[in-house]
């Protein structure tokens, strides 16, 4: 147990050096001179050059790769191009903000989905699971930020219940939260509603019906709780597009948010704060799958099995 | 060429009796293991059996609704490709045409999904932006899937260190979200439309690596792969030959899938700023502009997301329906 542990933190800190350097390499080695395109396209190569000298671009790549690695391992993720403030402290500022939007908003897409998918499997066959399966392949085919526009339209324009813009209080957080949630929720339903499917034709559930257990104990206790233990695969990839796609509903709602950063770091061709959104974003992302594998060992006892047997 | 391809066939032809036999040698060696593994299996056919009678009228429900709805998603389809290939014919105005006198005019018989901020028709321009949408959609499949699947395939034929290198990298490739990642390329490439496919390209590339390299490393065992090894066949030859046949099912519903994905990465790096923005926007800048005026015109939004939406839907559909009627295993939903 204690081996498979310590096997996937290192695998982890692997994957996260290499997504470190694919970061760098595709921000820093690609054409395309953030230089050139600050100074725009008129300077004189003069002014470019001097440019280069200034942001740190004129040294050759494996010197910058080296400087910008012993940063990252120093928490040190390098100084904004415009306001010339350091990263890590820019970044901190708003990683606050989108850990509330995505966390509530994962919390919403896991309750969603768990009930809808039991619903629509209590129903199925009938015009309610149709209904349901419908609407998730239509939610599912959107893009979130129209989804979230269709959201506006509903709650604040037409019926004005809710401000379409703000960061402070919780009332400004309930569109977003309700646009990213009901958007991820969507395949974690599907796979609830396969899964518990699946598991209704198990030989333990006959085996358990033999025993004369009622229907509805069956569903509520054992298979239900199989189907939903199932789900928690789906979080680390819950994870990976709520946090891409904070960066669309941030800037849809005009809310604060590293997602927004990006995007204004984007525009003023800002590479370290771009540079320094991603990296966080996916190590975020590689820390949450580690804690989903790692869980999963926990939960399911079958793994648990396994592993015991191979160390022992 | 031909020849060679016949021999190869014959070869392995030959070689698979000899093969199997082997097999069923090792597990008739004990009568009893044997026995034991076919009441297992019996029990667990029945069960199969049994399933699928209880699900016969879900199933049946399931097929009227998807028999329905296929042929509209198949309709909406070859409507978007002559919008994409003749917007000229389809659309009343150009979408340059700006009608200071109509600025903002809700839908009505004149423009049927009303005028955006400029005066523009809203229906001329969904129709015009849908070259864009379809370009993307169906270039960066194209790209991510010949290159994803590439990567996938040999990993898994090959194995051993190739395959434990390979995917290291893709795991790496996986670690950036996919928009972060085709954001952080479009951002360093520039807004251009082979750009953005590119970039669309490359955050696509790792699903499809890792999905088929769990196909191919379950055909690499077969024996048939095995015989025509035998028969001297290069590994390239294999991969060509037997290994991409055998996925190629689930090569053509990813493929359907990802033209779906592509176009939502699409809009969405467009909502950004990143995609293209010259005098003929796509769906997912149309969305941009009328965001602004979301409080005032409704129809400016909203039907540029209907186009994006009922588009990757369909593709969506299609998709599935080609699941259901290649791959057996997946059973009735």
């Amino acid at each position: 147990m204690l081996r498979r542990i310590v096997e996937r933190l290192l695998v982890s800190l692997g994957v996260i050096f290499g997504a470190v350097t694919l970061i760098f390499l595709i921000l820093n080695w690609l054409p395309g001179d953030a230089a050139t395109l600050i100074a725009g396209e008129d300077a004189s190569p003069e002014t470019v050059h001097h440019l280069r000298v200034k942001l740190g671009t004129d040294r050759p790549l494996s010197d910058q790769y080296r400087s910008y690695l012993n940063g990252v391992i120093h928490g040190d993720l390098g100084t904004s191009y415009v306001t010339r403030e350091p990263v890590v402290r820019r970044l901190a500022a708003q990683l606050p903000s989108t850990l509330a939007l995505t966390f509530s908003a994962c919390s919403l897409a896991v309750l969603l989905g768990v009930s809808v998918g039991v619903l629509s499997v209590l129903y199925r066959g009938r015009w309610l699971d149709h209904a349901i399966q419908s609407v998730s392949l239509f939610v599912h085919s959107m893009p979130s930020f129209w989804l979230g526009m269709l959201m506006i339209l509903l709650f604040s324009v037409r019926l004005g219940w809710l401000p379409v813009i703000g960061n402070g209080g919780v009332l400004p957080l309930v569109l977003p939260v309700g646009t990213l949630g009901i958007w991820l929720s969507v395949p974690l339903q599907r796979l609830v509603r396969d899964g518990l499917l699946e598991s209704l034709h198990e030989p333990y559930v006959t085996t358990l019906r033999a025993k004369g257990l009622g229907e509805r104990r069956i569903f509520y206790v054992h298979v239900l709780r199989n189907a939903v233990t199932s789900t928690i695969t789906l979080l680390g990839v819950m994870v990976g597009e709520s946090l891409s796609n904070a960066v669309i509903i941030e800037t849809l709602f005009a809310r604060q948010g590293i997602g927004r950063t990006t995007v204004e770091a984007i525009g003023q061709k800002d590479v370290p704060v771009v540079q320094g959104a991603i990296l966080i974003s996916s190590v975020a992302y590689v820390i949450v799958n580690l804690l989903v594998d790692l869980s999963y060992t926990l939960i399911d006892p079958r793994t648990r099995l396994v592993v015991s047997k191979g160390t022992r | 060429m031909k020849p060679a391809v016949d021999q190869l066939v014959g070869a392995s032809a030959r070689a698979v009796p000899e093969l199997m036999f082997d097999a069923s040698e090792a597990t008739t060696l004990d009568p009893q293991a044997s026995h034991g593994l076919n009441d297992v299996l019996q029990g667990k056919r029945a069960a199969q059996r049994r399933a699928q009678e209880q699900q016969v009228p879900s199933r049946l429900s399931q097929l009227q609704l998807s028999d329905l709805l296929l042929p509209v998603s198949l309709l909406v389809l070859l409507f978007v490709a002559a919008c994409a290939a003749f917007p000229g014919a389809i659309a009343p105005y150009l979408p340059t045409d700006m009608r200071t006198e109509a600025i903002l005019s809700a839908p009505g018989a004149a423009h049927w999904f009303g005028t955006d901020q400029f005066g523009r028709d809203v229906f001329s321009l969904v129709v015009y932006g849908a070259r864009q949408s379809v370009l993307i959609g169906i270039f960066a499949v194209l790209i991510s899937c010949s290159i994803g699947a590439s990567i996938g395939l040999t990993a898994g034929y090959a194995g051993g260190w190739l395959d434990s290198v390979l995917m290291r990298l893709v795991d790496i490739w996986l670690a950036v979200p996919n928009i972060l990642l085709a954001i952080a390329l479009s951002t360093v490439l520039g807004p251009s439309l082979v750009n953005t496919i590119f970039a669309i390209s490359i955050a696509a590339i790792p699903r499809y690596a890792r999905v088929l390299r769990g196909q191919a490393l379950s055909v690499r065992n077969r024996p048939f792969i095995e015989a025509s090894r035998a028969a001297g066949a290069s590994h390239f030859a294999i991969l060509r030959r037997h290994v991409l046949p055998h996925c190629s099912v689930q090569i053509m519903v990813l493929a359907t899938l990802g033209v779906g994905s592509s176009i939502l990465i699409g809009s969405g790096l467009s909502f950004l700023g990143l995609g293209v923005n010259d005098e003929c926007p796509d769906w997912g800048y149309l969305l941009t502009q009328g965001r602004g005026y979301l409080t005032v015109a409704w129809w400016t939004v909203t039907y540029p997301g209907l186009a994006i939406t009922s588009m990757v839907v369909s593709v969506n559909l299609l998709g599935d329906a080609l699941r259901r009627r290649f791959d057996p295993r997946t059973g009735p939903r």
